[in-house]
């Protein structure tokens, strides 16, 4: 747990350091960017919360790609399903409306569900006809994209607006605004700590690390296999959708429009990656990700550094986090085999037990 | 007389993170030779030769080819140098001909890139004939035997003319009469002035083929020997480093009523081949019965139909008068303990830690480990659990809470066993379960084993060493080709009738 | 001498930058767009007038690029706002909502919206909406002429004329308005075929569609669908036909085929929308129309459209064009 921080922060701290440099050798004022990056993402009320705002769903699909890749399944369907998760409460908020306090719980529900059921899709292919969900699912992102545009530009479309999008649900459907703050990141810590939980303290949590680190020992130690991958898959299916939905129900749009929440599936999968699929670690890096996003315009606006750095700035951290993960391994190793390569040589000879080949 | 082709000055390699394969050893191939070299399970032996063609780099020492200091950092630059090898698993291409996997990588263009394919063939033709190898050019691999594909890969390396043959357990997959077939050619060979490195453990036929055996133990050199006037007793103390195999002591055991039986199990593979040919056995409460036999003739899927990895044809299996082959693994858990062979692969999970180690398959069925709900994990219970095995099984470790693959072999195999044996008294399964390990953990293993008999447990014991079958047994099944062919009283029978009837021998062939 | 120099000037700097402060000139303007910048039309043409007011004024300007990025979208204004922005021109296709609720949060900052009307609770946001019916009353009088003169090569004996829209939305709608309008000016037996192509960045569906109404007799197509519109300008020259360009002059794109333009002077209309902030005589909440006689839309007349149509016809053109202007000619509104 130490060794996974330190490993981390030695991982983003070089990528900002290398971001640095590529700044400077570009001739931008590199701290003074890095200030204004910050300055405008957590330094005043308005930028924090915006900053919030844009966790909230991270940590979701984030979470939906941890929960899958730390227990062995593939779900690269985070875009379908938050898509599928959006448009079905938008559907049901446009056409139900009851009051707020059923009304907010019913929309949550329609999102975890309709999320689960589409990732159970690509789950039911590989129970029934062992079909790849690796492929299963990416395809599945497509159908969702051509769906959605579909019912946003047709039956659902806001005729009196410019642009394709639904009008706006109703409004006991909105998520209650908390003084600037987006009540969505509320929704995502719950959800959060409820994976936590799962994760780590109950027996289903058990056994799907194991899987995620040996499915054969799993397998041979009694886990079903088939039972907990179609569990995980729902579930990673669900936190997708209910990110979708949040940036419908939460926010100040309470549309569907074309176009949302563009790369929030990717990021997601690119935390979990970065996180190697640990639940704290998910929520970590998703803040992370959400400041430096947050801040870039800012950044632009006052040192003229192209708000796109920000990408090269997340691809940095990626390789360094992931990279200095192996390296740090390969190294203690190297270490290890030194030592040892000087105890044998003064003679100091080697333990009985250090055989195994 | 001859001139040495490859010798190695201190040798040394380190499997990450702290395993020593290869300790420090000097060697010296002579050119036009039969080399064997000889060791048990983990000695050193195949990684030495992996060392040497270039498939792992070493991490100390040096080298020589031909006099010349030489480091091959892929296998391609020692065929290049004439060094081939073969390997224990086949390197081919299941559905090619043998003709294409011959020449795969070394394919003759002409002009225009055209395959210039009957110069080739015709050579490749020439090679099978020359060396009486008796294979088709335009056979499938996927449909020739074993001894075939073995033939194959030496085919191989003739093709491409190599002068060094490095052969890895050859005989392991061959019939008696396969294998006196290869050692004919493997003289021819010699004969012919090439040098041939013979990796074994067994100690006949290393008598029967080489020119000098050089013994390895626990990664070291122990000597190397001309094979003259040598008997099994020498190279056996050698190889094992006393003059007698250490037995565990045992009183005589005193069966009770049969817990496990199989019957009539059958299993045919996708190619139709039996791979179980109707087996049946018993194993009463407070006996060990050992299962002996080569590698492949059916001990794995005889484990996996048992713990219910695969499902067999036909047959019944039981504990305690009750049927389990259809019940999930789950369910046959609680009723059994078992200890697999691989440790990495099916016994633990290597990067997690030791309590999640330690609480597989009990998180299902002991009562201290759920919480409040029984879907919730008691992280208490299972703190207790580790603790309790950690002690009783003596795990050297630093922390609850280090991932497994921190631990030496023998104290992650202590807390494997440890797991399992305090999930069942009734029924244990035990596949090669003390497999490279170092002497202490064996003999505290093998103690265990021998405290659970006595408890009144019924052992099913499935092992490729034979004096651990001796050793512990109170009955011994012979396994062979997918059959139980013998079933002795270890006390009455010696290793050399039971080695006769792993190679197939009939009941009274023997003598 | 020296001394008494440099006591002048820094008296005078001081003199300046207290008179500077006290007056309502704003120091910082931010440009924010839904697209991205490099369209050679709507866009670039409000960053002209963008660069116009950071030339003449010499205050700061910035411009934010959303690139259609609905993420993006709120990132925008909530960084626009912390730049300290004083006016914020704003496009904002796509998030008015947002728009709304940062003029509320921020009643004291001028928000200018531009080319639609989005109007906020406390009614701060300004819109500078474009009479698009004025300009497309102008392409429909060009298209009515053309359709009418038989002596120019490839126009049939009947009086059809097309339209490509985008996507079916109000503004195009308005557009198709004034068009028809414009036409039956002319004559009223011209019959005005209407596409819409369903997408605004496909120029293979436009040319797909364009080529539909040529092929129903249409003479002359108007374009009204951004990028996907290029494919219909190329449909008019692959066919021997006419076609009227968009937002900005695209008379030279396809030259022989292309008769007008029908202009949107974003730039223009943000300078002079600017210009009334300098000269206090602006007023938050008013929705500000531009049409032909504020130059806010118009036709695109160039030597293109003189080797097409004779002086004449070209005469009359302006003729009408100047009547619409003083209001002799009233041109209904859509909606």
């Amino acid at each position: 747990m130490k060794r996974q921080i330190l490993t981390s922060a030695v991982g983003i701290i070089t990528a900002l350091l290398v971001g640095l440099i590529i700044m400077a050798v570009q001739g931008y004022p590199a701290f003074d960017s890095y200030y204004q990056l910050f300055n405008y993402s957590l330094f005043s009320k308005f930028s924090f919360f915006s900053t919030l705002a844009k966790t909230a769903p991270l940590i979701l699909t984030g979470l939906s790609a941890a929960v899958a890749f730390g227990s062995n399944a593939v779900n690269l369907g985070q875009v379908g399903q938050f898509l599928i998760g959006g448009i079905s409460v938008t559907a049901a908020g446009l056409y139900i409306d009851l009051p707020p306090v059923v009304m907010i719980p019913l929309l949550i529900f329609i999102a975890l569900l309709s999320g689960a059921l589409y990732s159970g899709i690509a789950a039911w292919l590989r129970l029934k006809f062992n079909m790849d969900e690796f492929i299963t699912t990416l395809m599945l992102n497509f159908v969702a994209q051509y769906f959605t545009m579909y019912l946003i530009s047709g039956p659902l479309l806001d005729k009196e607006l410019f642009s394709p999008m639904t009008r706006p649900i109703n409004k006991s459907g909105w998520l209650p605004d908390l003084g600037g703050l987006d009540s969505t990141i509320i929704i995502s810590i719950i959800l959060l700590i409820i994976i936590y939980f799962i994760w780590h303290h109950t027996k289903a949590g058990y056994e799907w690390k194991v899987m995620g680190s040996n499915e054969m020992f799993a397998k041979a130690g009694g886990a079903n296999i088939d039972k907990n991958y179609l569990k995980i898959m729902l579930i990673s299916g669900a936190l997708a959708g209910m990110a979708g939905a949040m940036l419908v129900m939460g926010g100040v749009q309470h549309r569907f429009l074309k176009g949302i929440g563009a790369n929030y599936g990717w990021d997601g999968v690119m935390i979990a990656v970065v996180a190697d699929s640990s639940i704290i670690g998910t929520a970590f890096y998703s803040f992370f990700f959400a400041m430096i996003q947050t801040g870039a315009m800012g950044m632009e606006l006052e040192t003229s550094v192209p708000s796109e750095f920000v990408l090269i700035l997340q691809s940095i951290t990626v390789l360094f986090v992931v990279a200095s993960r192996k390296s740090a391994h390969l190294l203690l190793n190297r270490i290890n085999i030194l030592l040892r390569m000087k105890n044998i040589k003064s003679g100091g000879g080697i333990k009985e037990d250090e055989f195994i080949d | 007389m001859a001139d040495p082709i490859i010798s190695i000055k201190s040798l040394l390699k380190i499997y990450p993170p702290s395993t020593v394969a290869v300790d420090g050893v000097d060697l010296v191939i002579n050119s036009g030779q039969i080399h064997a070299v000889i060791g048990e399970n983990g000695a050193g032996k195949s990684t030495l030769m992996k060392v040497i063609y270039g498939l792992t780099a070493k991490t100390d020492g040096e080298i020589y080819i031909n006099n010349k200091k030489t480091h091959f950092s892929n296998p391609q630059e020692a065929v290049n140098a004439g060094i081939g090898m073969v390997h224990q698993e086949f390197m081919l291409i299941p559905n090619y001909t043998v003709y294409e996997n011959v020449i795969l990588g070394t394919e003759p263009v002409g002009r225009f890139n055209i395959l210039k394919k009957e110069q080739s063939r015709k050579k490749v033709r020439q090679l099978i004939e020359e060396y009486n190898l008796n294979l088709q050019l335009d056979s499938i691999i996927n449909n020739i035997s074993v001894a075939a594909q073995q033939k194959v890969e030496i085919l191989k390396l003739l093709y491409r003319d190599v002068n060094v043959l490095i052969l890895d357990e050859p005989t392991a997959v061959l019939t008696p009469q396969e294998i006196e077939d290869l050692f004919m050619r493997l003289k021819k060979l010699r004969d012919e002035g090439r040098t041939i490195i013979f990796i074994s453990h067994k100690l006949d036929e290393v008598l029967d083929l080489s020119d000098i055996i050089t013994v390895m133990r626990k990664g070291k050199k122990i000597t190397t020997l001309e094979n003259k006037n040598l008997s099994k007793a020498d190279l056996a103390r050698a190889m094992i480093g006393r003059d007698v195999v250490f037995t565990v002591k045992k009183d005589k055991a005193s069966p009770k009523d049969v817990v496990f039986s199989v019957s009539n199990l059958k299993y045919k593979n996708e190619q139709g081949i039996k791979l179980l040919d109707n087996i049946s056995l018993e194993v009463r409460a407070g006996e060990i019965v050992g299962v002996a036999g080569i590698e492949g003739n059916g001990q794995y899927e005889l484990v996996r139909s048992i713990i219910g990895l695969l499902t067999p044809d036909s047959g019944e299996i039981k504990i305690n008068d009750k049927r389990i082959d259809k019940l999930n693994i789950l369910d046959r858990r609680k009723e059994m303990a078992y200890v697999p062979q691989d440790r990495k692969n099916t016994g633990s999970a290597q990067e997690l830690s030791l309590v999640d180690n330690s609480i597989m398959t009990h998180h299902r069925i002991n009562k201290n480990l759920s919480g409040a709900r029984d879907y919730i994990l008691s992280r208490r219970g299972a703190r207790d659990l580790t603790d309790k095995l950690i002690n009783k099984f003596e795990v050297i470790s630093e922390s609850k809470s280090q991932p497994i693959k921190s631990l030496s072999g023998g104290n992650q195999q202590r807390l494997i066993v440890g797991r399992e044996f305090m999930l069942s008294d009734n029924f244990i399964l035990l596949d090669n379960p003390t497999r490279g390990l170092d002497v202490g953990s064996i003999e505290f293993i093998q103690l265990e084993i021998i405290k659970k008999r006595d408890q009144g447990a019924a052992v099913l014991l499935i092992s490729a060493d034979l004096d651990e079958l001796f050793g512990l047994s109170d009955r011994l099944l012979v396994i062979h080709e997918g059959k139980i062919i013998a079933d002795k009283d270890p006390t009455k029978t010696n290793k050399e009738e039971i080695g006769a009837y792993m190679l197939g021998a009939e009941a009274g062939d023997y003598r | 001498m020296k001394k008494g120099f440099i006591l002048f000037l820094t008296v005078g700097l001081i003199f300046l930058l207290a008179f500077s402060a006290g007056a309502v000139t704003p120091q910082r303007v931010a440009y924010i767009i839904n697209g991205g910048l490099g369209d050679q039309s709507f866009y670039d043409s409000g960053q002209r007038g963008i660069d116009r007011i950071e030339e003449e004024y010499g205050i700061k300007t910035t411009t934010i690029e959303c690139n259609f990025d609905t993420a993006k979208y709120q990132q925008s204004l909530q960084s626009a706002v912390q730049w300290n922005a004083d006016v914020i021109f704003i496009i904002s296709y796509g998030f008015e909502d947002l728009l709304k609720q940062y003029a509320d949060r921020y009643p004291n900052k001028i928000f200018v919206n531009i080319d639609t009307v989005v109007q906020n609770d406390k009614n701060t946001i300004t819109s500078i909406d474009f009479i698009e019916e004025e300009g497309a009353f102008m392409a429909g009088v060009t298209a009515g002429i053309v359709t009418k003169d038989t002596s120019l090569e490839g126009v049939n004996e009947e009086k059809i004329i097309g339209a490509v829209g985008g996507d079916e939305d109000p503004v195009v709608n308005s557009f198709i308005f004034g068009y028809e309008q414009g036409a039956h000016y002319i004559d009223e037996e011209i019959e005005v075929k209407t596409v819409y192509a369903g997408t605004w960045t496909d120029p293979v569906k436009g040319k797909q569609a364009a080529n539909q109404l040529y092929s129903q007799g249409a003479d002359i197509v108007f374009q009204i669908a951004s990028l996907t519109g290029s494919g219909v300008l190329e449909a008019a020259a692959e066919n021997g036909k006419y076609a009227i360009g968009v937002d900005s002059n695209q008379n030279g794109i396809q030259p022989g085929h292309v008769v007008t333009s029908d202009l949107k002077n974003v730039g223009d209309a943000i300078y002079s929308v600017f210009e009334t902030i300098v000269n206090d005589e602006f007023e938050q909440g008013e929705v500000l129309e531009y049409g032909l006689k504020e130059g806010g839309v118009g036709l695109a007349i160039d030597k293109y459209t003189e080797d097409i149509l004779s002086a004449e016809q070209i005469e009359r053109i302006k003729s009408i064009n100047e009547k619409v202007s003083a209001g002799e000619i009233v041109i209904e509104r859509y909606q």
